[in-house]
């Protein structure tokens, strides 16, 4: 089994079926004159951004707010025109064949746009009539997709009487009326709870298993760590970090680096200046109740530490080395240009 | 399967059926109108209008009938019917230039708002298929209204005097015009992101071409009866051709214009702007013609009589007004650059200047003036061009201001509309100085001063009443020109503060409704 299923894979592997080259969008004020926002920024939304996604990849877009990421995927989805550079889609680029490329693409933007006065499978008719769909072929299509996003109990109600977590999944069923080969979502989890989240995720990684390639972003990174297999970086209009999730971890975190989380009884601001005199220590700071202090040296010189804080009688209440999650790594690599 | 299909359709059961199959066929083949269909039915708004327009046209009718049984005796029954229909056609042109923007004018930016927009624009429709869509719905809707107005219509024939093609010609035109200004609504509606916005662009723009455009227009049609107009005689024909021109030519230049909107395409854009440059030479061309046929009116085949005729009044009003409306245009839709390439493309012709068309305009006005002076051989006509000279340059740094105001943020787009309200009360009054600087062999100095700050709200007064152009030109050259001249300039000082005031008060209501919303929100 899974033999059939790798070559398929392999043939496609050679060539990404996302490509971005040297992209750069800068806005153009109509009248000339550029905005306030964008004298600060010098007008460049996204600035020579390149990086490969392979069919079958989930791909992780992730940046803080104004960082360029929906940009970039507008620009992907033929809704903008890039100043300079260029995206291949399946081999089409965005600027010279748009028609060809929007076969292939679904795009969600990240505010699910729904009719209001139309019954779900209206919506879904009327979106598979715009692909060219014969009237015929879409009592089907609506169907499946229906089934596919676990809407089928709603097919006739009105769209306005849906919650988000379901009309999340009715612009979803949308973008895979047409079958694209690209699945392309913008923030597709923000504003919902934590049990439509969860079933996103799952949504999403049923898409995977069909044989879809994904493109997701998000600015919170938490949502992709267990999605994606690849994971790009954007700040400020820049690509900062491309690559698979593991490799971020191991690329990031240092052996010789720690992170020690404590606890103590008493006066927290004495603690922290006698944690601050120890020589491995590079760095400490009060975290709420907690202190948080960077360790450089190897685990055992951490039982050192440890020892250390003993002698010079401190309560200690609480001693726990953080691991290197992505969050942190996040938080690293972005610098905090834009929030 | 093609042999049963082949019998089904050679069978039928009705003759209706050809045309319902055809009907269903379109509707579901444009998906956009399928959809508009369904929304838009749903909505409690489409049924009231429907009730409101036959309230209408039922009162007048009713006021008409009550009005005329009463003179019974005097009164020839034929003639009643006539001015009942002409009332009637009168009242549903208002109601259906006043409907059918509110069907379009929010179709685009609604479809942003609601962020379905991008949903659309991704797909595989075209923007014609959309365009189209987003028309037909609105035309069949139209068509509704017509239809539902025929039975009270139809009372015209118990009295007689007209004809059934009459009928039929004026309806179609009536369906013409809403699908045209439903098309000038679609056209603000794919510029703006805000439905408020939007609606407010049509509507403005509908006053003003309601002002000078559709007031003239029913002028001629109450005396002619005919709402689609014409003539055999030169230069009338000039005129109507000119006309006829330019409806065809916005309706092609919005289509292609809303269409670029939706898929912006720096070769498209390119096209519309050489369409538009054409449109503008032939109509400089049309005028220019016309002036020149109408200053030699003791020439052979020529029969233009503006002093005794009150038609050829009316068409050269229509003719002035159109134009107007036409170099409106290029106001309203200054040039966008969506790309470094479009901007290139786009760079390398001298009409993109942003300042090509207000020294167009100047250029025009001064060479319009001292070529016709030179006509008349009469060098006074030269005060004229100096005079429309001062005034242009007036209104190009009102505009100019404006859009640097625009452009540094300070004022919303929506303020353009003012200094597009002067100009174009003053459009068609410049040609009718120019005109009158030929048609009139005084020599008074003043009285072309007169006839520039003189309104074109008391000049089409004289058009509305029984006055011809002798009247109206004692009105400016009489003894009474200067009291005339003192209220005129007042007006226009009032009608220029009252824009303002009007405008910013829109903003201000807009303004605090948006921020009711925000708290509302939070």
């Amino acid at each position: 089994m899974p033999e059939t299923d790798e070559t398929p894979l392999n043939t496609h592997n050679n060539r990404p079926i996302v490509e971005v080259k040297n992209l750069s969008k800068k806005y153009i004020h109509p009248l000339g004159t550029p905005k306030k926002k964008e004298e600060e920024t010098g007008g460049d939304a996204v600035k020579d951004v390149s990086f490969n996604i392979m069919p079958r990849d989930s791909f992780g877009f992730i940046g803080p707010n104004g960082a360029g990421k929906t940009t970039t995927i507008k620009i992907i989805s033929t809704l903008l025109e890039p100043t300079t550079g260029e995206v291949i889609i399946d081999g089409k680029s965005v600027v010279d064949e748009p028609e060809e490329v929007r076969k292939v693409i679904g795009y969600m933007p990240d505010y699910f746009g729904v009719y209001d006065g139309m019954k779900v499978w209206e919506y879904l008719d009327f979106f598979a009539a715009a692909y060219r769909k014969g009237p015929r072929e879409r009592t089907g299509l609506v169907k499946d997709v229906l089934e596919i996003t676990d809407l089928t109990g709603k097919s006739d109600t009105f769209i306005e009487t849906l919650s988000k977590g379901m009309r999340q999944r009715l612009c979803i069923a949308k973008t895979l009326l047409h079958d694209p080969k690209v699945l392309i979502l913008d923030e597709p989890a923000s504003g919902l709870d934590p049990r439509a989240r969860i079933e996103l995720k799952e949504l999403l990684k049923e898409l995977v298993r069909m044989g879809k390639t994904i493109f997701i972003s998000s600015h919170i990174l938490h949502e992709l760590a267990d999605t994606c297999n690849k994971i790009g970086i954007i700040e400020a209009g820049k690509l900062l970090a491309f690559g698979s999730p593991d490799e971020f971890t191991s690329r990031m975190s240092q052996p010789d680096v720690r992170v020690v989380k404590m606890k103590f009884l008493g006066d927290r601001e004495q603690a922290l200046n006698i944690i601050k005199t120890h020589s491995k220590v590079a760095q400490a700071k009060t975290d709420n109740a907690h202190i948080v202090a960077e360790f450089h040296g190897t685990e055992e010189e951490l039982v050192e530490l440890l020892d250390f804080m003993l002698q010079k009688k401190l309560k200690v209440i609480e001693f726990v080395q953080k691991g290197t999650d992505l969050e942190d790594l996040f938080l690293k690599i972005t610098k905090g240009e834009v929030s | 399967m093609q042999p049963t299909e082949s019998t089904s359709k050679s069978t039928f059961s009705t003759p209706f059926e050809p045309v319902i199959n055809f009907i269903r066929k379109g509707i579901f083949a444009n998906p956009v109108l399928l959809k508009e269909l369904r929304i838009g039915l749903r909505e409690k708004k489409v049924f009231i209008i429907q009730i409101i327009y036959m309230l209408v046209l039922g009162l007048v009718a009713f006021l008409f009938l009550v009005d005329i049984s009463g003179k019974s005796s005097s009164y020839q029954f034929g003639e009643a019917g006539r001015q009942f229909f002409l009332t009637l056609c009168t009242v549903q042109l208002f109601l259906v230039v006043l409907v059918s923007p509110s069907l379009t004018s929010t179709s685009i930016s609604s479809e942003k708002e609601k962020q379905t927009y991008d949903l659309l624009i991704v797909s595989l429709l075209t923007p014609a298929e959309i365009i189209m869509g987003k028309l037909a719905y609105a035309a069949s809707y139209i068509f509704l209204l017509l239809t539902s107005s025929l039975p009270i219509i139809a009372i015209v024939f118990f009295m007689g005097s007209v004809s059934p093609g009459e009928i039929v010609l004026n309806y179609t035109a009536l369906f013409l015009w809403g699908i045209l200004v439903s098309l000038v609504a679609l056209f603000f509606s794919s510029r703006e992101s805000k439905s408020s916005n939007s609606t407010n662009q049509s509507y403005g723009f509908l006053i003003l071409m309601g002002m000078f455009f559709i007031v003239p227009y029913l002028t001629y049609f109450y005396e002619t009866g005919q709402l689609i107009g014409y003539s055999t005689e030169f230069p009338q024909v000039l005129a109507w051709l000119c006309l006829y021109f330019d409806i065809i030519w916005l309706f092609l230049f919005l289509f292609l214009k809303i269409s670029n909107n939706l898929r912006p395409k720096a070769k498209l854009a390119l096209y519309i702007h050489r369409l538009f440059i054409a449109g503008y030479i032939i109509n400089v061309v049309g005028l220019f013609g016309l002036v020149i046929a109408a200053s030699s009116s003791s020439a052979p085949g020529v029969s233009w009589d503006l002093t005794m005729n009150k038609e050829d009044t009316q068409i050269l009003w229509l003719m002035f007004s159109m134009s107007a409306l036409f170099f409106m245009g290029c106001f309203v839709e200054r040039q966008k650059y969506s790309s470094k390439n479009e901007e290139a493309l786009f760079s390398r012709s001298i009409s993109s200047h942003p300042w090509f068309f207000p020294g167009y305009f100047l250029l025009l006005g001064l060479g319009l003036g001292i070529i016709l002076s030179l006509l008349s051989g009469e060098f006074d006509r030269l005060a004229a061009s100096y005079g429309i000279f001062a005034l242009f340059l007036f209104f190009m740094v009102l505009f100019t201001a404006d859009i640097f105001k625009i452009a540094n943020g300070k004022v919303r787009p929506v303020f353009v509309f003012y200094p597009l309200l002067l100009l174009m009360n003053t459009f068609p009054l410049f040609s009718w100085i120019v005109f009158n600087a030929v048609m009139q062999s005084s020599s008074k100095k003043t009285s072309f001063f007169s006839f520039i700050f003189a309104h074109p709200v008391f000049s089409m007064l004289s058009l509305w009443g029984d006055t011809t152009q002798d009247e109206f030109t004692q009105v400016y050259l009489g003894d009474t020109a200067i009291p005339t001249y003192v209220l005129t300039v007042i007006f226009y000082v009032m009608l220029f503060i009252a824009t303002r005031f009007l405008l910013l008060m829109v903003e201000n209501w807009r303004k605090s409704k948006e921020t009711q919303e925000i708290i509302k929100a939070q």
